[in-house]
């Protein structure tokens, strides 16, 4: 069962501080969605929103069509996990099993008693009691056995070192194939998940920068290097992200697509043609005014 | 296991056209479904999906219904034609022309060709 | 598969299951306690009177604290888990109903106990004041009063600790101010209560019934702004 989500013209603001600016999108269900973004790009709102932990001050948001906040027939399906997962503290990792598995409609405890050996976390100690990371692993744990039709994973990350991290990549992709379900990755380590994601969607200031298929977004990054003049000629009139200079050589990297012919000229002016990271897509498209021609 | 040239689905492509090449995989064989390529590879499986679909699109591979996709039987002739065209497009011709940039005549390249060819006979 | 949030009674069951040994531990200790000081002293022949009357403020002050506990601390988790605050709300009101009557159960238990044991040394429970559990008709009353007392107690706790989450520091300062004020009164009514009047017949005195009728109206509105500030709570982020 898979459940898509969609916001219309959705704003949040705290007080004064505006965090969602008239976001617009739709997420399909059934897939994996990068949420990328800056610190206070307002991913952490957006997805309390989807969540129905708030509820929007303008617009609206939808889960499988229908409105999330205060609907019992959807929020049970939201299953928005941050750090140690919203737990008791004062319970032991067993007891929060039990726990999730009576809140949980679709709990699956042999998975969990799985994870929880996977990521040696110990059964008998209190949340309050366990390492950043191990909280991180028990937010993991809680995410992917709940098997909510939407999960969201809200930076998850944090505290966990690269084997547990991985871990965790192996884990949702197996589950995925298995039992396929809407999940929402909001995280920096773009990355390390960028192979895992079908689309992304990235928010700067509360608003929208770019919603599509991930490896449409990384195609329209390239970074042209070669000669100076003849870099600085082939980029003209191009959206220019970036530039690099070393002595002669420098390597522009421009957000925009090249065609085949395009291509070939390039390499006919000796110029060579690169990838650009999503990483650095991403932190090119957030946070500065996106320049035109020449950003020298 | 993925490099950053270019999209992870045509490296896929390549991937399994370069296995069809060394026979790795016979004709009318079996390969793994979408799901097996995402799992094996860690990627998403419409990633994988997408790789596939290049290759069925392209005659490489062909889908049953029900059962899952199998190698074309002339795969492996098909894989050999392109690759013999693809290698003068992009082999050949920016050779020619970075030879053009740097000042060599051709006729060094050719006598340097015919050399090699020689030594290797 | 359609699924179903949670319901009010799985929330209440865990809810109570989570606060229990707070609760009743401590009227465990207090019964506990009493035993030991009060038939001590007996033993030792000293004059004693109501010790039980004592052991209020501590049920007093426990269900206060877990109200607040149960405000900021489990409802939000409740809530992040599926339940819908209406149902949080249910299930709380449900835990304070339950809470609340146990313990002035236990508390009027209690007298009634002690009533018994000084029977038996033949000392009096009550020299000073009202017996509280004189008849039946009186033990009735003192249950009444100590579950509005109790009830007014819980409310203010969840009403302070909604306050907190939900206005921030000023605001909620200023509710916890205005929670004093049905608390004093409830304390008002019962101690005028229990020391002006003698014995029986205490329900023949307008006061009280009006004073009970005061504070049931001073629990509902208290309650009824509980459960309007959980259904629109935000959870915080993180």
């Amino acid at each position: 069962m898979t459940l898509g989500v969609s916001a219309a013209n959705v704003t949040l603001d705290y007080g004064d501080t505006r965090a969602v600016d008239d976001l617009s999108f739709t997420l399909d269900g059934g897939k994996i969605h990068g949420l990328l973004g800056r610190n206070g790009s307002g991913k952490t709102s957006l997805v309390s929103l989807i969540a129905a932990f708030r509820r929007p001050t303008s617009g609206t948001i939808t889960v499988g069509g229908r409105q999330p906040f205060e609907n019992a027939e959807v929020t049970p399906d939201i299953c928005l996990i941050r750090e140690a997962g919203d737990v008791f503290e004062s319970d032991t990792v067993k007891r929060v099993l039990k726990f999730a598995a009576t809140f949980r409609p679709r709990w699956d405890a042999r998975l969990a008693e799985r994870l929880v050996e996977r990521f040696e976390l110990p059964e008998r100690k209190r949340v309050t009691s366990l390492s950043r990371g191990m909280r991180s692993a028990l937010g993991v744990v809680l995410g992917l056995a709940a098997r909510a039709p939407v999960t969201i994973f809200d930076e998850v990350h944090l505290g966990m070192d690269a084997p547990s991290r991985y871990a965790f990549y192996e884990e949702l992709l197996d589950d995925y194939l298995a039992h396929p379900r809407t999940v929402i990755l909001s995280t920096h380590l773009i990355e390390e998940v960028s192979s895992l994601l079908e689309e992304v969607l990235i928010i700067d200031k509360g608003r929208l920068v770019t919603h599509g298929p991930a490896d449409e977004l990384k195609e329209r990054g390239v970074a042209v290097t070669g000669r100076t003049a003849d870099v600085e000629a082939f980029t003209r009139g191009m959206e220019i992200l970036n530039t690099q200079r070393l002595g002669g050589t420098t390597r522009i990297t421009v957000f925009g697509s090249m065609d085949d012919g395009r291509r070939r000229k390039a390499a006919e002016a000796g110029l060579e043609l690169g990838p650009v990271p999503l990483q650095d897509l991403v932190v090119h498209l957030t946070g500065r005014e996106r320049s035109g021609d020449d950003d020298a | 296991m993925f490099d950053d040239r270019s999209p992870i689905y045509r490296q896929i492509a390549e991937h399994i056209k370069a296995e069809i090449l060394s026979g790795e995989l016979a004709e009318d064989s079996q390969v793994m479904s979408t799901n097996q390529y995402a799992a094996a590879y860690r990627i998403n499986p419409a990633t994988a999906a997408k790789g596939l679909r290049q290759l069925i699109d392209d005659g490489i591979l062909y889908k049953r219904r029900g059962i899952g996709m199998f190698v074309s039987p002339d795969a492996h002739d098909k894989l050999r034609t392109a690759s013999r065209d693809r290698f003068f497009d992009d082999v050949v011709d920016p050779m020619v022309e970075q030879a053009l940039t740097i000042g060599i005549p051709l006729d060094d390249v050719v006598e340097h060709i015919q050399r090699k060819d020689g030594k290797s006979t | 598969m359609t699924t179903h949030s949670p319901s009010a009674t799985t929330t209440f069951v865990d809810m109570f299951r989570r606060y229990r040994w707070g609760v009743y531990g401590a009227w465990g200790a207090m019964i506990v306690l009493l035993v030991i000081i009060e038939g001590g002293a007996i033993l030792l022949e000293w004059e004693t009177s109501s010790l039980w009357q004592g052991f209020r403020w501590t049920p007093q002050i426990v269900l206060l604290v877990c109200g607040v506990m149960v405000a900021t601390i489990s409802t939000p988790i409740y809530i992040a888990h599926g339940v819908t605050r209406r149902t949080a709300a249910i299930a709380t009101a449900l835990y304070t109903a339950v809470t609340v009557t146990l313990s002035a159960l236990i508390m009027v238990a209690g007298f009634v106990a002690e009533r018994g044991l000084f029977n038996v040394v033949g000392l009096s429970q009550f020299p000073d004041g009202v017996d509280l559990v004189a008849s039946p008709t009186a033990i009735g009353a003192t249950f009444v009063e100590f579950a509005l007392l109790f009830l007014l107690y819980t409310l203010a706790g969840v009403t302070i600790g909604i306050g907190y989450y939900r206005l921030g520091a000023l605001w909620g300062t200023v509710l916890m101010v205005l929670t004093s004020v049905p608390l004093v009164a409830a304390e008002a009514w019962q101690w005028r209560m229990s020391l002006v009047s003698d014995a029986l017949p205490v329900l023949a005195d307008d006061v009280w019934a009006t004073g009970a009728l005061i504070l049931v109206v001073l629990s509902t509105v208290m309650g009824a702004l509980c459960i309007a500030m959980v259904r629109t709570v935000e959870i915080h982020n993180k």
